[in-house]
């Protein structure tokens, strides 16, 4: 078994080392987008302060209610949402700084539910609408149908002093 | 039949014990197993569960990490060999879960429940897994939807309640099992006690039932046994009073070596034991049982003693006992004492006496030689005084019977045997003794008796002679035997004695009287020259009775102070100078007036009466001494001579004597001198030398009287404190013209001066002497020329007259004077 964790850690740190050496986003003619934090229309919350929210992306608070789990659907790696998810939300954390967090919780704490990456910004949105209890970060010009839109801090996607916004080029 | 059954009763009472402690056993036994077994099921149950939660905590997170977090598979199906392990990952949750199930007892609702949602995680899980790769978001939205409830639902509430729920049944099982083996034990314990109890009082019943017949039994036995054991004693004990009576009887024969005798009175007929026949040196066999066979053995100056014996004791009843000679059968006589008791009738007819004979010829030769010790001497087998004496006495009383029975007693004295025993030695001397004794047995009659009185002194008693010529003869065969020479250790030596003859007479009353006048008359011989004898007269019967009168008179003389000291001055004859007395004795008598010294000091010696005498001049000396030379002081001062006899030396508190007479009278010892002859040295050298020594640490001198007529030898001399000597006044009176005897004065002063002593010359008499001594260097003199020995007051007088002063001479203190005294040509 310990020969097991050591060859994860082993997966996990060339992961990492490979996901730093990718070629930086081009910021040439990027727009600010929004990134909307969705969730599954049952979720008894409308709105979340940066703090709140960065304690459910750290796995820190997994339920909404007692009956009611969270379902984090993590954006792939290399979008927008997903630095998002590692500059704002997580404050700073790298993708390999974020994994080995909840490589540690899993195996730490005994988090019973870990978060699940998506492919693209469209199966988060349908798993955030299939999934009771999902949260999902999704660029705030594709919002789908059928999810909530929670407010950050009070602010809408869009709104001014909307904290989740990301530098876009275009060709996305 | 009653102690069977109860003998069947224990063996029953046993057996019962034995099977309900094993039931009990039993039952608790299959009790505990059974809580042992549940408790064991659910601890394997918990144990399982805890592993089955790992398993699925494992599976949970692989499969978190893996399609979740990591999402390590990117696109494309999940491999074959993940796909592998993952399975068999449930695969062995599967197994264990339902072993868990399998497990009796496990088919709780919670279980079931668990049991069914872990069918819904698997496969869950097994279609999240086929998704993943080819359909993320199925695979998502399987595990988002059913698999995550679905092991969020186990992990945090089915398994954690299937758990409590297990260890909560551990604790049960265990609490159980507890229960049940206390109860088991307890159940044990009261039925091993109850049965023990009544073991124990089954065992007590019997144990009772069978000690009341042991002791029914043992009862009886005991009876019989004591029964038969005093038969038995008694039996041992009839033969052991015999067996002992008759061992006793053999073993005090046998020990005490003695033969037995029985004699039939009534019969005549004598029974005499082997040992009796031995003692006279018959067998077994021999000699008849004839009365005869006895009394003709018995010695016959012992038969009538006997047979008196015999004769008394048969007729008086009492204790038979004699001792008598018995004929050996190899013609020697032995002693016997034959005891022994009669029986007799009511009458008091003896009808049988039967004892003992004991050989008691050893004890009777032990007795004898005794007696014969105690009335014979040692070394010469003669009689001794006590025989003589009981003899003698027995001569006495005959003569007091008869007129006509004379008997005379020789007392003889061997002449200088003194010299023997000094020349030869004391074994020589014994040897001289022991001829001489052989030498007079054979000159008298069988019937007479020489006896050895003491040292050299005889006696020989003449019993029933004829007429006195008769023992004067006897004497005279004796003189002329002693004459010839002996042969004693090679030396020829001659030995010759005087003897004293008393007969006796009816005038004598015991047997010492007789003793003492041939004593007597043997000194007259010794006083007339020796190897004589002299018959025990009237004139010595006169003059034993002076010298009883003077022994008396002498007694008296000292309880009345009767005696008084002259002094005679001694004279140094260089210079006429006066250095000191002679303390002499004199006796002022109340019948014969003065008696002069040579008249009472030997029988004064004799008698002992010396000691006190002589302690009394010397007191008296020192006395006079210490009053002149306070009054007359002198340098050096007047000295004091005082004569020591022979007895008084030997006295064993003399230094102490003289001490004390010192110390009282306060006379510096070194002026006294204390006069003692040369014979008195010899006859007791090593007392002397103690005394002298003794005398010399008092630093008193001493002064050799009479040199010349002894035989001193020098070297003692030197040794004692002997500061002057004093030459006999025979050698002085043989001093003259002719010479004869100024040679031994001439050698005696020089040995004197050369041995650094003084010479005193006793009784100078004569001008001549006088001169003679002074041309010799003689030192001092002595005698009615220089002066005549004066009482104390002429001694005042004479150191008046001589005005005697310190470091003056005499000068001529008596030639002038009126006490007799002159010191011519001084």
């Amino acid at each position: 078994m310990p020969t097991t964790r050591v060859a994860r850690g082993w997966i996990v740190l060339v992961f990492t080392v490979l996901l730093g050496a990718l070629p930086p986003l081009a910021t040439a003619g990027a727009t600010r987008v929004p990134i909307a934090v969705i969730v599954h229309p049952e979720v008894p919350v409308d709105e979340l302060s940066l703090q709140e929210l960065r304690q459910i992306f750290l796995g820190k608070r997994q339920f909404w209610t007692s009956r009611l789990p969270v379902t984090l659907l993590m954006p792939p790696r290399g979008s927008p949402e997903r630095e998002i998810l590692l500059g704002k939300i997580s404050e700073q954390h790298t993708e390999a700084q974020y994994q080995q967090h909840w490589i540690n919780k899993l195996f730490d704490d005994g988090a019973p539910i870990a978060p699940k990456i998506t492919g693209s910004n469209a199966m988060s949105a349908s798993l955030a609408r299939g999934i009771p209890g999902a949260i999902a970060l999704v660029p705030a010009d594709k919002i789908p149908e059928g999810v909530k839109v929670l407010r950050i801090d009070g602010k809408q996607p869009g709104e001014s002093g909307y904290p989740l916004v990301v530098q876009m080029t275009g060709g996305r | 039949m009653a102690m069977q059954r109860r003998l069947f009763g224990a063996l029953l009472a046993i057996m019962l014990f034995f099977s309900l402690n094993l039931g009990v056993h039993v039952w608790g036994d299959r009790n505990r197993s059974r809580a042992l077994v549940d408790l064991r099921r659910g601890i394997d149950r918990q144990l399982l569960i805890t592993s089955i939660e790992k398993r699925l905590s494992e599976a949970n997170r692989e499969i978190a990490l893996t399609a979740g977090v990591l999402n390590e598979q990117g696109p494309g199906p999940m491999s074959p060999e993940a796909r592998a392990v993952f399975s068999d990952r449930l695969k062995k949750i599967g197994a264990e879960i339902a072993r868990a199930r399998a497990i009796p007892g496990s088919a709780t609702p919670i279980a079931e429940r668990f049991a069914a949602d872990w069918r819904d995680l698997r496969a869950s899980w097994q279609q999240a897994y086929a998704s993943f790769g080819v359909d993320n978001e199925r695979a998502i939205t399987e595990l988002s939807l059913r698999s995550d409830p679905l092991s969020t639902t186990i992990l945090t509430r089915l398994l954690p309640q299937w758990e409590r729920e297990e260890r909560q049944h551990v604790q049960e099982a265990s609490l159980r099992m507890r229960r049940v083996a206390n109860l088991t034990d307890q159940v044990e314990l009261l039925c091993f006690i109850l049965s023990t109890l009544v073991v124990t009082l089954v065992a007590t019943k019997v144990s009772r039932f069978l000690v009341d017949l042991n002791k029914n039994l043992e009862g009886r036995v005991r009876e019989r046994t004591g029964e038969l054991e005093q038969e038995v004693q008694e039996r041992r004990r009839v033969e052991a009073a015999l067996r002992e009576s008759e061992e006793r009887y053999a073993l005090a024969a046998q020990g005490a070596n003695d033969g037995l005798w029985d004699w039939d009175l009534e019969r005549n007929e004598l029974y005499l034991s082997p040992r009796w026949k031995e003692m006279l040196g018959f067998g077994e066999t021999e000699l008849s049982g004839s009365p005869h066979e006895w009394f003709e053995r018995v010695h016959p100056e012992d038969l009538p003693k006997l047979q008196e014996a015999l004769g008394t004791h048969a007729c008086s009843g009492t204790h038979f006992e004699c001792e008598h000679r018995m004929r050996h059968r190899d013609g020697t006589y032995r002693w016997m004492l034959s005891r022994g008791i009669a029986l007799c009738e009511d009458d008091g007819r003896a009808t049988r006496i039967a004892g003992s004979q004991t050989d008691v010829t050893e004890r009777k030769k032990v007795e004898d030689q005794l007696l014969h010790d105690a009335f014979h001497d040692a070394l010469t087998g003669l009689a001794n005084r006590a025989l003589f004496l009981d003899r003698l006495g027995l001569s006495l009383a005959r003569a007091k019977r008869r007129q006509d029975s004379l008997f005379a007693v020789l007392y003889l004295d061997l002449d200088r045997f003194k010299l023997i025993n000094d020349s030869l030695g004391h074994l020589s001397g014994d040897r001289a003794l022991v001829a001489i004794a052989r030498n007079l047995e054979t000159c008298v009659r069988p019937g007479d008796t020489v006896a050895r009185l003491g040292g050299d002194e005889f006696a020989i008693l003449l019993d029933d002679i004829r007429s006195p010529e008769d023992a004067e003869r006897l004497t005279r065969r004796i003189e002329d035997r002693l004459a010839a020479p002996l042969q004693v250790d090679g030396n020829e030596v001659y030995i010759n004695a005087s003897t004293g003859i008393a007969f006796g007479t009816a005038g004598y009353e015991r047997p010492e009287e007789v003793l003492r006048d041939a004593d007597a008359a043997m000194y007259r011989a010794k006083s007339l020259g020796r190897n004589r004898h002299e018959v025990f007269n009237e004139t010595l019967h006169l003059e034993a009775l002076d010298r009883l009168r003077l022994e008396t008179d002498l007694r008296r003389a000292i309880q009345d102070q009767s005696f008084g000291v002259h002094y005679q001055p001694i004279i140094a004859l260089t210079d006429g100078r006066v250095t000191g007395f002679e303390a002499l004795v004199r006796w002022q008598h109340p019948v014969w007036g003065l008696v002069p010294p040579d008249q009472f000091i030997q029988v004064a010696e004799e008698t002992g009466l010396i000691l006190p005498i002589g302690r009394w001049v010397l007191s008296e000396a020192c006395e006079r001494a210490h009053r002149w030379q306070q009054e007359h002081p002198s340098d050096p001062p007047l000295a004091i001579n005082v004569n020591l006899s022979r007895r008084q030396l030997v006295q064993a508190d003399l230094i102490e004597q003289i001490r004390c007479i010192l110390e009282r009278t306060g006379l510096p010892p070194e002026t006294l001198q204390l006069e003692i002859t040369e014979s008195a040295i010899l006859e007791n050298p090593d007392g002397a030398v103690e005394f002298l020594r003794d005398l010399k640490a008092l630093h008193i001198s001493l002064c050799v009287d009479d040199f010349g007529t002894g035989y001193s030898s020098l070297s003692s001399l030197q040794e004692f404190p002997v500061s002057v000597l004093k030459i006999d006044r025979s050698f002085i009176r043989g001093m003259g013209p002719e010479g004869e005897r100024d040679e031994i004065v001439r050698a005696v002063v020089g040995l004197a001066h050369s041995l650094h002593m003084e010479v005193v010359a006793e009784g100078v008499e004569t001008e001549g002497q006088l001169e003679r001594l002074r041309a010799m260097d003689c030192d001092y003199g002595q005698g009615y020329l220089l002066c005549y020995a004066l009482d104390s007051e002429g001694v005042e007088r004479f150191l008046e007259r001589s005005g005697h002063k310190r470091g003056a001479g005499a000068g001529h203190p008596a030639r002038d004077g009126n006490d007799g005294a002159s010191i011519p040509g001084v």
